[in-house]
């Protein structure tokens, strides 16, 4: 019974042995997991129910905890509170059962409940059923490749994923549609509706699962009917709602973003319940129709800029905004009588978490047939998804449940009535309590509406600007005063020309200032509906989400009526700030929010993100704060020498432009802050996905281990690596690596980093000789010969570049092995080789006949005449060579150079004291030397070319 | 007959006799007098310019007439192109009123000259450059809409780039 009490979390002689506060997730595993972590064979597949199925005993802390965030979440506390209660007594019974059948407990770690809890679909439960659902939980492992379901197999578990990575797959697994990691779950729908697997899930790494049978999650639910119910309608909603997506092709939810921190089901993060009780008028609603509401929910798409209602239109559908933003838009004529003109008011713009359409359906409500024309038009802003409630569902359930139809009534007129006393001076559609009032307006659609619009989200169009003032103080303020107002306003600027570009802009209206006051408190509203239940939801990349919410301000933005523009047309305004610093432009965001827009989206502002202006004052609060400000924009980062940044900004930077955005570029040279794991964030594939250059020069803290996940691990030469296997850290070719790294990554500069041993030149031989195009090894001094000897049965059929400066030990072995692998070099510097000789460039010359440019500087062992007549015989490509203080060219060498036949344009030969003289001390013809530049130019060759020779 | 003209006109109906070398300054002009004059100008060529009064358009056939000859870089060097300080010639040229200024941008945006409307934007930026918000504002004829709760937020964010 000792067991038994450690379930109640009340219970007062609990024992601390049965709670060890925290335990890691791994360890905790691995002792479940009968400490078969590394003799994995023996424990794949083995079922360990017997022995680790576990209660979850509590501490305190938790208890605490989770009791709070259980009320948080319950709308309904008193019925949890019930169900706990009940559930408790039946869960007595119950575990003494169980105690016959397992007697060994130990605890469920305590990450593997909190992830539970998690679970959108058991959110809402109370503990006990956590605790319950947890001790029926039993652990699985699978190795790499290993089928966890397949498609069309009956479904009998579902599975959370404890360690490790799964991908979901198209049946033949060819096409990869998601990568599922840690904390993720999935087989859901199968179990709760009994129908066979909807996709293929193979592991990708060693993976460790938790599965829950359907028959013991059965056994669970019996005894909550409560949450079953909730469970089986919300798990049923999101399946339609799947269904409808993939029937409409639409993108498949599986294959969305992996959020790397959940689950890829980007769906299961909705609750369509939540959306639909969020509208006033079914929030009283019985909770099955709300079921039956959302399981008619639909899914659409919209491009940026397409109409979604047009005023006039004549349907009552729903509409809620899932992820994007749509404006409201009015149109009324100008008033000089020229009826073709039509103007457009934007009423105010709704971003995710709002609904609209809500009011023709009102009206429909009231009266059943005629009124259900939509008083404004809707427009997206940017590509939006939507989910809408059907007109004909909602009529359909109308006429099944009668009684309905006047709850909504009822709860409309309530409503009306409360915005009507509330929101009485605010004009706007929405809280308008008479829709009729709205439907008088002059309505007159102009056949050109579209041609007249701009396309972008950016270039609204305004093409006549109204006056704040009467708008927000009259509430009929639709009517003609609103009209005959706006042609005064237009000033002599706003000429011919500006309007023809559809240019968004505004004009310099002294006579506007008095209505600051006024605009101010009306946007400072906010209305009921979509604000106060933003925070419910959460269905966006939370780094969107950031940025929808700052440019969308409070609730809504008032109409483009004011000057928050300036007198430059935003394509204008955009080209100016291309000349403008980044600290300027995040000083301009201050100026409006039309320009802290501006700033904040426009696509090309800030592909370059270029800090190194500012190194000395960058640190990681600042790199932050122009993380947030330039979003996923930029593609190539240059942090070099910013050497205050540490593991905080860096992650923070890499991770938020990484996951959404594109990061082709990265040099961070001397960050030597940023430590070895922090750098490792970009070896997952949804950050560094892109990367194809990296300079992690003088970052002190890297090591092999890093370069190695950077590159990655490539797996068609498998078998090769396998039998060398790895001196130091041989688990490290491990299956589980081949899906990290960045595949694109082909240019490495390393330089300084002191840690590096030949291990990495084995690793970059293996794994990235294909792609490697440039690698730079200046001062790598623990790289060794040894290092090079893996390149030699390599080819590096795209190394153009390789800097072996300083790397002083190496020595004629490994210029050996590079003339073997790496045949197409161009650019080669082996500055400061020191331990060359002869023979090194003598291989060269017969093995990498493409170098352009060659730097042997104070390689003086290496360097004689006679390597120089090899290289002119041999180097046919020649352009630039640098002999700095190789002591052993004379004179003849250097014209064995100059009658050779290499375009070579440049000669370094200073502090070559000999090669002003023969060998034997014979004085040779001086150089015409310019005693500034200290260069001389000769003319020499069979070409005739130029030759700069410095001296 | 001489050499035939290029005769820009005005959106208010002033015309502009120019040489068409002056006039292929503007890329839209040089477009429509390849494209319409497939064999060569033979006559004189009218390119009404409806967006431009006649004003704004003297100017920037003033600053095409001036740099007839200047060959400028090429589009894509967009570093170069950056840090380059404004001409001398340019910038004083461009020493007009503000709202003469913008126009002059507008009509280089429309009439597609690149260096021109490069130049103005260089000259706006400068004039950006080290003011305060509330200077800009007043510059700019914008109106402060943030909340003053909203205002601090960003000047929160930016407290690395005061400084700056």
């Amino acid at each position: 019974m000792k067991h038994n009490n450690n379930i109640h979390p009340h219970h007062p002689h609990r024992n601390p042995k049965f709670a060890p506060p925290n335990p890691s997730p791994l360890s905790a595993a691995s002792a479940n997991g009968d400490k078969s972590e590394t003799e994995s064979t023996s424990f794949s597949r083995q079922s360990l129910s017997s022995k680790s199925t576990i209660r979850q005993s509590t501490t305190p802390e938790s208890e605490d905890i989770t009791n709070d965030s259980a009320n948080n979440k319950t709308t309904t506390h008193t019925n949890e509170n019930d169900t706990k209660l009940s559930g408790r007594i039946r869960h007595q019974d119950i575990t003494e059962k169980d105690n016959g059948n397992s007697p060994d407990y130990r605890d469920v770690p305590q990450d593997f409940f909190n992830r539970l809890q998690t679970f959108p679909l058991f959110n809402k439960a109370p503990k006990s059923f956590h605790t319950k659902v947890a001790s029926k939980l039993t652990l699985m492992q699978y190795h790499p490749q290993e089928y966890i379901i397949k498609k069309g197999d009956p479904s009998k578990s579902m599975y959370w994923i404890l360690k490790g990575t799964v991908s979901v797959t198209s049946t033949d697994g060819e096409s990869i549609y998601a990568e599922l990691a840690a904390g993720s779950f999935f087989g859901e729908i199968g179990i709760l509706f009994n129908r066979p697997r909807t996709a293929t899930v193979v592991a990708r790494t060693r993976v460790l699962v938790g599965v829950l049978t359907s028959d013991a999650l059965n056994t669970v639910l019996k005894h909550y009917p409560l949450i079953e119910r909730r469970i089986r309608d919300e798990a049923q909603e999101r399946l339609a709602m799947q269904e409808k997506k993939n029937e409409y092709d639409l993108p498949n939810l599986i294959s969305t973003k992996v959020d790397s921190t959940h689950n890829a089901n980007v769906d299961s993060t909705i609750s369509i319940q939540d959306f639909i009780k969020n509208l006033p008028i079914f929030h009283n609603l019985p909770s099955t129709i709300i079921h039956q509401l959302a399981l008619g929910v639909e899914p659409i798409n919209f491009n940026a800029f397409e109409y979604i209602i047009h005023k006039g239109d004549t349907n009552s559908d729903i509409y809620f905004i899932v992820n994007g933003e749509v404006e409201v838009i009015d149109y009324s004529t100008s008033n000089n009588d020229d009826k073709s003109k039509l103007v457009e008011h934007i009423l105010g713009r709704l971003s995710s978490g709002s609904y609209f359409g809500e009011m023709s359906f009102l009206s429909f409500l009231n009266n059943k047939n005629s009124d259900c024309v939509r008083s404004a038009s809707i427009r997206s802003i940017s590509t939006v998804e939507l989910m809408v409630v059907k007109s004909d569902n909602l009529e359909n359930l109308c006429k099944k449940y009668p009684f309905i139809v006047d709850d909504m009534r009822k709860t409309a007129e309530e409503r009306n009535k409360l915005n009507s006393s509330i929101h009485g001076k605010e004009e706007e559609e929405r809280e308008n309590e008479d829709g009729k009032t709205r439907l008088s307006i002059n309505y007159l659609i102009n056949k050109q509406e579209n041609s007249v619009a701009s396309p972008g989200p950016i270039e609204e169009v305004t093409k006549i600007v109204s006056s704040p003032v009467e708008r927000s103080v009259s509430p009929t303020g639709h009517s003609p005063t609103h009209t005959t107002q706006v042609t005064r306003k237009r000033k002599s600027i706003s000429n011919s020309l500006l309007q023809e570009e559809n240019a968004s802009f505004s004009l310099d209206l002294p006579s506007l200032n008095p209505s600051v006051p006024s605009l101010n408190s009306f946007q400072n509203f906010q209305f009921g509906g979509s604000s106060s239940n933003k925070s419910a939801f959460q269905y966006m990349p939370h780094n969107k989400r950031i940025r929808l919410a700052s440019i969308s301000g409070t609730g809504r933005r008032r109409s483009s009526i004011l000057s928050n523009y300036g007198p430059l047309p935003d394509r204008i305004l955009l080209k100016v700030f291309e000349f403008l610093t980044l600290p300027d432009l995040m000083k301009l965001r201050l100026i409006s929010r039309r320009w802290r827009q501006l700033l904040s989206v426009a696509p090309n502002l800030f592909n370059t993100l270029d800090l190194t202006p500012w190194n000395t004052t960058i640190d990681d609060k600042a790199l932050i704060a122009i993380t947030d400000f330039v979003g996923t924009r930029p593609n190539y980062i240059n942090i070099s020498n910013c050497f205050h940044i540490t593991d905080e900004g860096f992650s923070y930077m890499v991770n938020e432009i990484g996951i959404s955005g594109k990061i082709k570029v990265l040099k961070m040279k001397s960050n030597w802050e940023v430590s070895a794991m922090a750098i490792m964030d970009l070896t997952v594939p949804s950050v560094g996905g892109y990367l194809e250059e990296i300079d992690l020069s003088n970052c002190r803290k890297v090591r092999d281990i890093v370069v190695e996940r950077l590159l990655g691990w490539d797996t068609s030469n498998l078998g090769d690596e396998q039998m060398e296997s790895h001196p130091d850290h041989p688990q490290e070719i491990d299956h589980d690596l081949e899906q990290i790294g960045c595949k694109n990554l082909k240019i490495l500069n390393v330089g300084y980093c002191k840690h590096l041993t030949d291990n990495v030149m084995q690793h970059i031989a293996n794994h990235a000789s294909q792609r490697l195009e440039s690698l730079d090894l200046t001062r790598c001094t623990a790289i060794t010969d040894r290092g090079f000897s893996h390149w030699t049965y390599k080819s590096f059929p795209n190394l153009k570049k390789l800097s072996l400066k300083d790397c002083t030990f190496l020595t004629d072995k490994s210029i050996i092995s590079i003339a073997n692998s790496a045949t197409k070099l161009e650019i080669l510097d082996l500055n400061f080789c020191c331990a060359l000789s002869d023979i090194a460039i003598e291989v060269l010359c017969l093995g990498c006949p493409n170098i352009r440019e060659l730097d042997l500087s104070f390689c003086g062992s290496a360097v004689s005449d006679s390597s120089l007549v090899a290289i002119s015989l041999h180097l046919r490509k020649l352009e630039k060579l640098i002999l700095k203080g190789c002591v052993r060219v004379t004179r003849a060498g250097v014209d064995a150079l100059l009658s050779g036949s290499a375009p070579l344009n440049y000669i370094n030969i200073s502090q070559c004291k000999n090669a002003h003289i023969y060998p034997g001390m014979i004085p040779a013809q001086k150089l015409n030397v310019n005693p500034q530049t200290k260069s001389a130019f000769v003319t020499a060759g069979p070409f005739q070319n130029i030759i700069e020779i410095v001296i | 007959m001489s050499n035939p003209k290029v005769i820009v006109i005005s959106s208010d109906d002033e015309k502009f006799p120019v040489d068409p070398k002056v006039a292929e300054k503007s890329l839209l002009m040089k477009n429509m007098i390849n494209d319409l004059n497939p064999d060569g100008l033979q006559e004189d060529f009218e390119i009404p310019t409806p967006n431009v009064r006649a004003n704004v358009l003297a100017k920037v056939l003033e600053w095409c007439e001036h740099h007839k000859n200047t060959i400028f870089p090429d589009d894509d060097d967009e570093d170069a192109k950056k840090s380059a300080p404004v001409e001398e010639w340019d910038k004083n040229f461009l020493k007009v009123d503000q709202e003469m200024l913008y126009e002059i941008m507008l009509a280089a945006n429309y009439l597609n000259i690149r260096p021109l409307l490069d130049a103005g934007c260089k000259m706006v930026a400068e004039m950006i450059k080290g003011k305060s918000p509330e200077e800009l504002r007043r510059i700019f004829n914008i109106v402060n809409d943030f909340s003053p709760e909203e205002e601090a937020a960003i000047r929160r964010e930016n407290e690395w780039a005061e400084d700056r």
